[in-house]
Order: structure tokens, then C-alpha cells, then sequence
């Protein structure tokens, strides 16, 4: 069990920071998900927390121990890589007792890790194979496995599900949560999937640019974000984002350059008549609604089964609605969506979130 | 380095005139680079076979031999104490390919693989090196091998042979191809950079190390200069020595000449034979996916 803790921690490549000063606190045992579009800086960070990577400035304390300066092999660290990295000329059996046995292991000690990986995993039925005789699924257990034996204080993922087709990734996504709950190491998983972070992370944080923009409990981060960037990055369909002007008509309203209204009731105080603000809200915690004014044109709409998605436009600015009605209306039409005001999330002109509490 | 073939991939050629021509065409020059390639060989052979009534020197040139013999090769054996001659050449051969292997890939690795102050500038001193023709360096290197008392010694023979620019650069060039994240997932592990080098990177550039074998195999056993300045005891020659011995002792009989070059060729040929399984591609295959 191992709390890891990063303070000021930087990193340049030339004059690019691919990481900005960052903090973070992670607890012993948590599960933390870095989140983010490609190239915020996932990778980087975690790299320097594996020692893979020197860091630019900054310390990465373990267990309150400074380890900013010691190598990836003295920090007790196992990493699973996106492309598996498996070494093609070994079998499974072979990769997964490679690191031990080049390191002085005793033969029954290696054999007792292997064990236990492979029953934990699963793995008997491919151990002579080479990766290349193995599936994407298979190879990246191999893998995990290999960080296993390690019995490694932290467990690094970076981007491990992503070479995976979609129902691999869910069963993957299972099974890696299971593992947490039964190693109970702590665990920081890279991905740019938010639904990934949102299933499996104690903590997300999410990344932009080599910045935190938050960190927070899965539903923290979906029912409070911070600011658009996340409002806008967590959650599938996208969260609307439509910026306005506060009014006053008998009531407070947001007017819309399509000269639209949406009610501000509940909102919170700090907005006053002049303020420009955005309001988000979430695709599926809208409907269509013939009591509201409010009229979106639909562009295209996507069943997915469950769900129904229309794609179109308010004013100028992209909304999305998601129902679990089957198809209302057809692309070209125009329809009038509601929402509760309870469901708005409000932004300031900075786009950082405006009033803290908790809306549910 | 993974060597790709795609002139020749078999395509679907609709049965038109045009791709017909195409078709014809391309064998048609195939066939001229190849006789170019095998027409001195098939001299030399024939040569090699010719009596020794058969003048070999006629005009218009008889390419079949008119009773074809095999006695020339024969004759070799008699002439010149070939085998010794074999076994040294052999004896080099073997000592040069195998310290290349090593030297080149232990000295390629950092290269493509650390970092380190100067690692460029080494590297472009080294690569520049291959600018300069062997007859260049051939009297300092004779100077330097002189005063170290390596002349006349096998040890002088092999060593301006046992690590080559070339074969720097080749090897790193293949270090270069491999996924980092093998190298890291091993180092996470904890394994050392030696170890590294030898149970990660060198098996997968076997490739590599064969064309290397193969390049320095084929220099090393036709290297005739260096030699002849190096070696002047005659127990130490190899075979192009002797076999240009054999030109200078028996007035130029072209006939024994071309049977001692023939047969100083069979070794060459055999190992390219045996390294070309390790030329096929896809060692790497399965080692990082997407
Ligand atoms: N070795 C490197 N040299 C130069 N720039 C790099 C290097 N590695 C990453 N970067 C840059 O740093 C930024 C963050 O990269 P990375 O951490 O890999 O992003 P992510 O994993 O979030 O997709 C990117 O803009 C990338 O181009
Ligand atoms: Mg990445």
C-alpha cells in the first residue's frame, strides 16, 4: 500500500510544456484515472511517476519518501502498456517470468508468482504461446500478468484497452476493477475514454493542455464540473453548452443570440442582468417538450437502442438531446426541448463554473 | 530494419497486351541484370573446365568447353598446400564475423538507445569514416599494426576487420526499429542494460546481425590487399593469396587460376545459403500491436 504524492511537478520537451506545475495527492489503495483529450500530457505524467521519464522539475514523494531521483526499477513500480510490449520472441510463460529471473529470483519463488498471476488471470491455456499466436485480449492479460509477478507497490496503465474492440474493452474494464478490489494496491490508470474513467476510477482527474482542469469522484466531476472543458469532455453525448446574456422580463433569462430565452429560475444569485454566462446541460436531461419555446433544429438523429440521439442546432451553437423514447422526429424538423433548471450548470465568461453547490 | 520486397510482389494482371508487354518487359531486364551478374562467374567456370589441350585464349571465345574436365580443381590441391590456405582463411573468416557481431551491436546499442553528451557527434565521426577508401588508411594502418608488432600475425589480419563502421551504423539502424516500450517494460523490471541488450534487443535483430554476417563474411574472405601488405609468411596466407600464388608460380595457367577461384568461392555461397533463413521478416512480429 503506497500513497503517492506530486508536488510542483513539471516537464519540458524543448520549449513545449508537456506538463505544467502539478500537485496531486493519491491516496494508498485508490484506484486514480488520468483523463484527457490525446496530447494533454497523460502519458508524461504517469512516466514520471513510473521513473521512466526525468522529470523537469518538481518531486514525486512515495509514501512521503522523495523518489523524484531514483530509477523506474527502484521504485516498485509495474506499468501496462497500450501496445502490450510483450517481448515477440518469448511465450507467454517465458514473459511473464523474464523480469524475475534476470534479477536473481529463486526458481520456486518465480514459479509460485507465476502461479498465482496466471490463476488470477486466468492464463493456463495460452502460457506456451508467443504473442504473436495471441489475440490483442490475450496479450494484453500476458501483460498484466507481468506487472503482477512484480507484486509491484503501484500499478501504472496507460491506455491499456485501447487496442481493444469495444466489447473486449467492457470485459477487460470488469476484470481490471476486479483486480483493484483484490490486490487493493494503489493504481493509476491512464485513458482518454471518459467512459472508462467513469466506471473504473475511485478518482478522475482530468487533464488539458498539461494542466489539471479537476479531480474528483466520478459523479463529482459528472454532476459538478469545474468548467466547460470538463463539463464538455465527461459524459457521451456531449454536454450543450449555449452562451447568452442574463436578462430581466418578469424573471431572470439567459437570451441567446437567436434572440431564444431560457428561464433562469433557481439559478444561482451571482449571475446579475448584463452578466454573460453559459448554461450546460446534459443531453439526457433534456426532452422534447411542447410546453417550452425553446426549438432545436435536428440534423441527424442515431439510435443506439436503448438510447435515441438527435443532433442539431439551437441559434448557431450545437445541442444534442438523448432519449430513451423511440425516434420523435426526423432530421430537418424542428422540435421544442425543456429541461428542468434544476439540471442547468451555470459558466462565467472564463467558462469556470459558476455557484458550488450541489445540483442533482 | 525489416527488408521488404515489393518489386516483385505478385499483382493480378489483367490479361491486357499493355500489362503483357509490362510483363515482358520487366523479365527481359531482369534477365540482362542477371546475365551481367552470372556471366563472369560462368566464365571463370568454364575456364575452370577447360583441357588443358584447349586453347583458351581463341577467337571467336569458346564458351562451352570442348571436353569438359574436372582434373584443373584437382591440380589445385597439388599445386598449392590449398587446405592449409582454407584453413586459415576459415580461421579469420570466422574470428572477424564473430567479433563484428559483437562489436558492432555492443557498440551500436548506446548509440541508438542512451543518451549521452557527444552521441551524435560520435556517431556522424563514425559514419564519416566509411567516406574514405580502404587503400587511404591501408599504409597508416600498416604503420600502426607495424608498431604494435602485429604484422605478419593473424591477430593484424583480423582486427581492422572486427568492428566496422558499417556495421555500427547497420546495427543501430535495426536497434532503432524496435519498440521502446520492450526496453522500458524490462527496465521497469528491473533487468540491467547488458541484459537488456542481450536477451531483449539482440534477438530481435537477427535480421540485422545476419546481413551483417553475411557483408562481413563476403569481405573479409575476399580481402586481398590487406593481407597481401600484412601477411608475408606463407603459412599464414589465405586463400586469395594463394590463389593469386597460384597466377605467378605456373606462368599463368588462367585454367588453375580460375579452378583455385571457384573452388575459394564454394564457402561463400554456402553461407549465404545458411543466413538466409534469417533474413525473412516478421521477427518482430506480435511485439507491439496497432
Ligand atoms: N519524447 C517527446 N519529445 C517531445 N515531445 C513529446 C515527447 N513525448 C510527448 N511529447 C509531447 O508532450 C505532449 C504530451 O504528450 P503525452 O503525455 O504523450 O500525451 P497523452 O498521453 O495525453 O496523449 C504532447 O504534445 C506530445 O507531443
Ligand atoms: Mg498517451
Amino acid at each position: 500500500m503506497t500513497s503517492i504524492a506530486l508536488k510542483g511537478l513539471k516537464k519540458k520537451y524543448g520549449s513545449k510544456h508537456a506538463v505544467r506545475a502539478t500537485d496531486l495527492e493519491i491516496a494508498s489503495g485508490e484506484f486514480i484515472v488520468f483523463v484527457g483529450p490525446s496530447g494533454c500530457g497523460k502519458s508524461t505524467l504517469l512516466r514520471m511517476i513510473s521513473g521512466l521519464e526525468e522529470v523537469t522539475d518538481g518531486r514525486i514523494l512515495f509514501d512521503q519518501v522523495d523518489v523524484t531521483a531514483r530509477p523506474a526499477s527502484k521504485r516498485g513500480v509495474a506499468m501496462v502498456f497500450q501496445a502490450y510490449a510483450l517481448y515477440p520472441h518469448m511465450t507467454a510463460a517465458q514473459n511473464l517470468s523474464f523480469g524475475l529471473r534476470m534479477t536473481g529470483h529463486s526458481a520456486e519463488e518465480i514459479a509460485r508468482r507465476v502461479e498465482r498471476a496466471v490463476k488470477i488471470l486466468r492464463l493456463d491455456d495460452y502460457l506456451n504461446r508467443k504473442p504473436a499466436q495471441l489475440s490483442g485480449g490475450q496479450c494484453q492479460r500476458v501483460a498484466i500478468g507481468r506487472a503482477l509477478v512484480q507484486q509491484p507497490r503501484v500499478f501504472l496503465f496507460d491506455e491499456p484497452l485501447s487496442n481493444l474492440d469495444a466489447e473486449l474493452r467492457g470485459s477487460m474494464r470488469v476484470e481490471i476493477a476486479a483486480l483493484h478490489r483484490e490486490l487493493d494496491n494503489t493504481m493509476v490508470y491512464v485513458t482518454h475514454d471518459q467512459l472508462e474513467a467513469m466506471t473504473l476510477a475511485d478518482r478522475i482527474v482530468v487533464l488539458n493542455d498539461g494542466r489539471i482542469e479537476q479531480v474528483g469522484t466520478p459523479l463529482e466531476i459528472y454532476h459538478e464540473p469545474k468548467n466547460i472543458f470538463v463539463a464538455e469532455f465527461m459524459g457521451a453525448p456531449r454536454m450543450n453548452i449555449l452562451p447568452g446574456i442574463v436578462v430581466e422580463d418578469g424573471g431572470l433569462f439567459l437570451l441567446l443570440d437567436s434572440n431564444q430565452k431560457i428561464p433562469l429560475a433557481g439559478g444561482p444569485g451571482a449571475v446579475d442582468v448584463g452578466d454573460r454566462v453559459s448554461v450546460g446541460v446534459r443531453p439526457e436531461h433534456v426532452a422534447s417538450s411542447r410546453a417550452s419555446a425553446l426549438e432545436m433544429r435536428v440534423d441527424f438523429v442515431e439510435q443506439t437502442g436503448a438510447m435515441t440521439h438527435y443532433f442539431g442546432r439551437i441559434g448557431g451553437h450545437e445541442f444534442r438531446m438523448a432519449s430513451s423514447e423511440e425516434r420523435q422526429c426526423r432530421p430537418g424538423e424542428r422540435i421544442c426541448v425543456g429541461f428542468a433548471a434544476e439540471r442547468l450548470h451555470y459558466f462565467d465568461a472564463q467558462g469556470q463554473r459558476i455557484g458550488a453547490e450541489a445540483r442533482r | 530494419m525489416k527488408p521488404r520486397i515489393t518489386a516483385f510482389a505478385p499483382r493480378r494482371h489483367r490479361g491486357s497486351f499493355a500489362s503483357i508487354g509490362h510483363v515482358l518487359l520487366r523479365y527481359a531486364v531482369l534477365i540482362a541484370v542477371a546475365a551481367v551478374f552470372i556471366g563472369p562467374f560462368a566464365w571463370l567456370l568454364s575456364t575452370a573446365m577447360k583441357s588443358g589441350s584447349e586453347n583458351i585464349f581463341q577467337y571467336p571465345p569458346q564458351f562451352l568447353p570442348e571436353q569438359p574436365t574436372l582434373r584443373n580443381f584437382g591440380r589445385v590441391f597439388q599445386a598449392l598446400p590449398f587446405f592449409s590456405y582454407f584453413i586459415n582463411s576459415v580461421f579469420v573468416a570466422v574470428i572477424a564475423v564473430s567479433c563484428n557481431l559483437v562489436f558492432c551491436s555492443l557498440a551500436a546499442y548506446p548509440l541508438a538507445r542512451m543518451s549521452f553528451a557527444g552521441k551524435n557527434s560520435i556517431f556522424l565521426v563514425l559514419i564519416s569514416t566509411m567516406m574514405l577508401p580502404f587503400q587511404l588508411l591501408m599504409i597508416p594502418l600498416y604503420g600502426i599494426a607495424v608498431a604494435l608488432g602485429l604484422n605478419n600475425s593473424f591477430l593484424g589480419l583480423m582486427i581492422p576487420h572486427a568492428c566496422t563502421a558499417f556495421g555500427i551504423f547497420l546495427m543501430r539502424q535495426a536497434f532503432l526499429a524496435i519498440p521502446q516500450q520492450l526496453e522500458e517494460s524490462a527496465r521497469i523490471e528491473g533487468v540491467n542494460r547488458f541484459r537488456i541488450w542481450r536477451h531483449v534487443m539482440l534477438p530481435l535483430v537477427k535480421p540485422a546481425l545476419a546481413t551483417l554476417a553475411v557483408f562481413t563474411f563476403v569481405g573479409v574472405w575476399g580481402d586481398f590487399l590487406w593481407p597481401l601488405v600484412i601477411m608475408d609468411d606463407q603459412a599464414g596466407f589465405t586463400l586469395p593469396l594463394g590463389v593469386n600464388k597460384l597466377a605467378g608460380a605456373f606462368g599463368k595457367d588462367w585454367r588453375l587460376v580460375a579452378a583455385g577461384a571457384i573452388l575459394s568461392i564454394i564457402p561463400t555461397i554456402a553461407v549465404f545459403l545458411f543466413t538466409q533463413r534469417f533474413f525473412v521478416s516478421g521477427a518482430l512480429r506480435g511485439a507491439v500491436k496497432g
